[in-house]
């Protein structure tokens, strides 16, 4: 990263900030509110996806993004907002974010879960500094995607040429406006980029749940977030899988918050989001049809009146989607009718299916034939990735639901949310806020477990390598996102726990506050600095992910002549068919490649006689 | 059983899960921060050479060879050959992404620059002209 790079990186955080005001300040007023009626953080979130849906449509008409044309869309957005807000009455005076909400019961818990949240994102920043792009992914599409359109524009002949050429372009366009807005198409620029977006999600879930929950339900949901083994492995990959899923989760919460809370000023930023996850990746674009049919079937009665913010929602997502699979039919004709006719579903769903609301007793009917109408298009879109072998069936459930839960990738998070929010089910028996979760929730398992039959699965030697595990993140971030809302539907939380510990934790806020956290940062500062965190200590050593190809390792050495040095060494002694390979710190190694565990383990015994320690890793590695 | 206590009991075990999963995060973010480091900056760029064993004095050469903008065409022989099966698959990808913002070609076209990664050069006589050469690998121009 050079210091150019990071005055770019923040260069475009305050256009996205100043866009995102604009935005927030139009939908306050034309919902008839006197204040902006949001968080900062919204605004940013809001202003990061509104600039860069445009740059992105904007690339698909033909514009390159040019550090000139993202400033230009940034500034024309917040000025056509402004205008609008000003038109409609909101005045400079009285344009002011929201005042932050009373922390609430059991604040000590919610700061002291905000900051060890806070101190993890630095650390994620750290770590992110000087990472190149390392996942295979990244390196073979996501990347090379936003770096053509920085260069050439969405040039048709350089995109079919990377792989997966047909995935939307929304994470590639971020990049890209960015790369503009530097004026280089640095590579070290993603992944600080999309530790920067992680944040952003951060403080904007904070301050759209912090509007109907307390401090103390909400941090400690987000702390889990950003600690959980998925995330923290995946959240430097430039890649579509989190970036989606993010958007989805908080356009969820935007939809709630319209349902149970009126919040029709929101109803413009939940678009927004939505139409990120729909044009990042093909999953946000079935995430969203899902979403779409579960608001027309759960409706309720009174929701019925209010059917014309939502339908507009849908249409705009639909139709900001649209041109990217009409321009993949015209220039790279894979998988475009599909899913354009997916497209048209979504729109279908989206727009006329927040119209079933004012059916009434029809809903139901009227649902079922939506769910046939995108049913084929979607089943098209999940073929398109090759044959489709159901009877796979049985496999696929038991990996999606093996990922869905396992530890290893989300802590307890599954095992912790979905009982939470089965438990509030319990107590708002008329509630329709978990219901709709659950369906949302048991639509993506279903149409995720469908595109897990395109996947030769007996091929993975082992499940984790299957893409259940990303596609499954989609439903956990949910859970977390939403947890804090519908246990907060619950009531006031002090009634949760004993009377007297909760009279003793809120008696004196400031008070427990310093009591509690100042010692627990200090302890986490400290310990930092001490490197007690370290407990994993930094290798260049490849971990054994498949046994049957590992290999013995004779050493890690930095130069090329070093390593032929010590490949005649251990020539000398008799170990031939050693190859020399780079490691993941750009050093060589020397070692026999390809071997089982067993056979690696041998060479172990033997080298160690003759006096040479090595180690055993896997052949070859990705980030 | 009260369903209040469940909900409490759940929400504190979700509060203890990420408080408890922290050192772990912040050790794999010190760890990877660390072995980012280790990296000779001039390298940071060249992870998926890395994790494929294409060569870095290829791409070294073509990047110093190949003019900024210039077009190029790989093609891709069996004359190379790796221990490594990422090898084959990810030259093209590897070699697009060292190159930007030279801009791939999927078929040759005269005039343009050629690579050669382990390809029958015999095909090329007289159609192309290499100033690099180093085994099967070879970088020249396409005759206009």
């Amino acid at each position: 990263m050079t210091a150019g790079d990071l005055v770019a990186l923040a260069a475009a955080q305050a256009l996205y900030f100043l866009a995102g005001t604009g935005i927030t300040a139009a939908s306050a007023a034309l919902a008839g509110r006197a204040s902006l009626g949001s968080r900062p953080a919204v605004s940013w979130l809001a202003g990061l996806a509104g600039t860069t849906l445009v740059v992105m449509d904007l690339a698909i008409a033909g514009v390159r993004p040019t550090r000139v044309v993202v400033v230009a869309v940034a500034v024309v957005i917040a000025a056509a907002g402004s205008l609008v807000a000003l038109r409609r009455g909101l005045t400079i005076r009285t344009a002011r974010f929201d005042r932050r909400p009373p922390l609430g019961p059991f604040a000590p818990v919610g700061l002291v879960c905000a900051a060890v949240t806070g101190v993890v994102l630095a650390a994620m920043l750290d770590a992110s500094w000087d990472r190149g792009v390392a996942n295979y992914d990244s390196w073979t599409f996501w990347v090379p995607k936003a770096l053509i359109l920085h260069y050439f524009g969405l040039d048709a002949g350089s995109i079919g040429n990377v792989l997966a050429p047909s995935d939307p372009i929304f994470a590639p366009a971020l990049q890209a406006s960015v790369f503009g807005i530097a004026g280089s198409g640095d590579t070290m620029l993603p992944s600080v980029l999309y530790v920067v977006l992680l944040i952003a999600v951060v403080l904007a879930a904070a301050a759209l749940l912090r509007q109907i929950a307390p401090a103390a339900l909400v941090w400690p949901a987000l702390l889990l977030l950003v600690v959980m083994p998925e995330v923290v492995r995946r959240v430097m990959a430039p890649e579509g899988d989190l970036p989606w899923q993010y958007f989805f989760g908080l356009g969820t919460v935007v939809v709630l918050l319209w349902a149970v809370h009126r919040r029709t000023d929101l109803l413009p930023v939940g678009a927004l989001f939505l139409a990120a996850a729909a044009t990042t990746k093909r999953e946000g674009l079935l995430a969203f049809v899902v979403l779409s049919v579960a608001s027309g079937i759960l409706v309720t009665p009174e929701l019925r009146h209010r059917w014309r913010g939502p339908a507009a929602c849908g249409i705009f997502v639909a139709l900001v989607a649209a041109p990217w699979w009409v321009w993949t039919q015209m220039h790279l004709h894979t998988a475009g009718s599909a899913n354009a006719a997916l497209a048209i579903g979504a729109l279908v769903v989206g727009g006329i299916g927040w119209n079933v609301a004012r059916l009434g007793r029809w809903a139901l009917l009227v649902g079922a034939v939506a769910v046939v109408v995108i049913g084929v298009p979607a089943v098209r879109l999940l073929r398109s990735g090759g044959e489709t072998h159901i009877d796979q069936l049985p496999a696929a459930l038991h990996v999606a639901a093996w990922d869905l839960f396992d530890p290893s990738n989300w802590v307890l998070a599954s095992f912790v949310c979905l009982p939470l929010l089965a438990a509030t089910v319990y107590f708002d028996r008329h509630g329709r806020v978990v219901p709709f979760v659950l369906f949302v929730s048991a639509g993506l398992f279903g149409v995720f477990v469908i595109r897990l039959l395109n996947f030769p699965l007996a091929w993975y030697p082992h499940p984790s390598l299957t893409p259940a595990r990303r596609n499954m993140a989609s439903i956990v971030l949910l859970w977390l996102f939403v947890t804090p809302f519908a246990v907060a539907r619950l009531g006031d939380i002090t009634q949760l726990v004993p009377r007297r510990l909760a009279v003793l934790l809120d008696r004196n806020v400031p008070f427990a506050t310093a009591a509690v956290c100042a010692p627990a940062l200090l302890l986490v500062f400290v310990a930092s600095a001490r490197g007690e965190f370290s407990v994993a200590a930094p290798s260049c050593e490849v971990p054994v992910t498949n046994p049957a190809d590992a290999a013995f390792v004779f050493g890690h050495v930095p130069t090329n002549s070093a390593a032929h040095a010590l490949q005649q060494q251990v020539q000398k002694v008799g170990f031939m068919g050693t190859v020399i390979a780079a490691d993941p710190c750009g050093r060589f190694r020397v070692m026999i490649p390809h071997v089982s565990t067993h056979v690696a383990e041998q060479e172990r015994q033997e080298a160690a006689h003759v006096g040479i320690h090595g180690t055993i890793e896997q052949t070859t590695w990705t980030g | 059983m009260n369903a209040r206590i469940v909900v409490s009991v759940l929400t504190a075990v979700l509060l203890g899960t990420g408080v408890i999963e922290t050192p772990w995060a912040l050790s794999k973010l010190t760890a990877d921060g660390t072995r980012a480091r280790a990296v000779i900056p001039a390298l940071r760029t060249d992870a998926p050479a890395f994790q494929t064993d294409i060569p870095r004095d290829y791409l070294a050469a073509a990047q110093a060879t190949i003019p900024k903008h210039a077009s190029y065409y790989v093609d891709q022989g069996p004359k190379y050959v790796s221990g490594n099966p990422l090898m084959a698959p990810s030259v093209k990808p590897v070699t697009a992404f060292e190159l930007y913002p030279r801009r791939p070609l999927t078929e040759p076209q005269p005039g343009a620059w050629l690579i050669c990664y382990g390809c029958d050069l015999d095909r090329w006589n007289g159609k192309a002209s290499f100033s690099w050469e180093e085994g099967p690998l070879a970088i020249g121009r396409i005759e206009p």
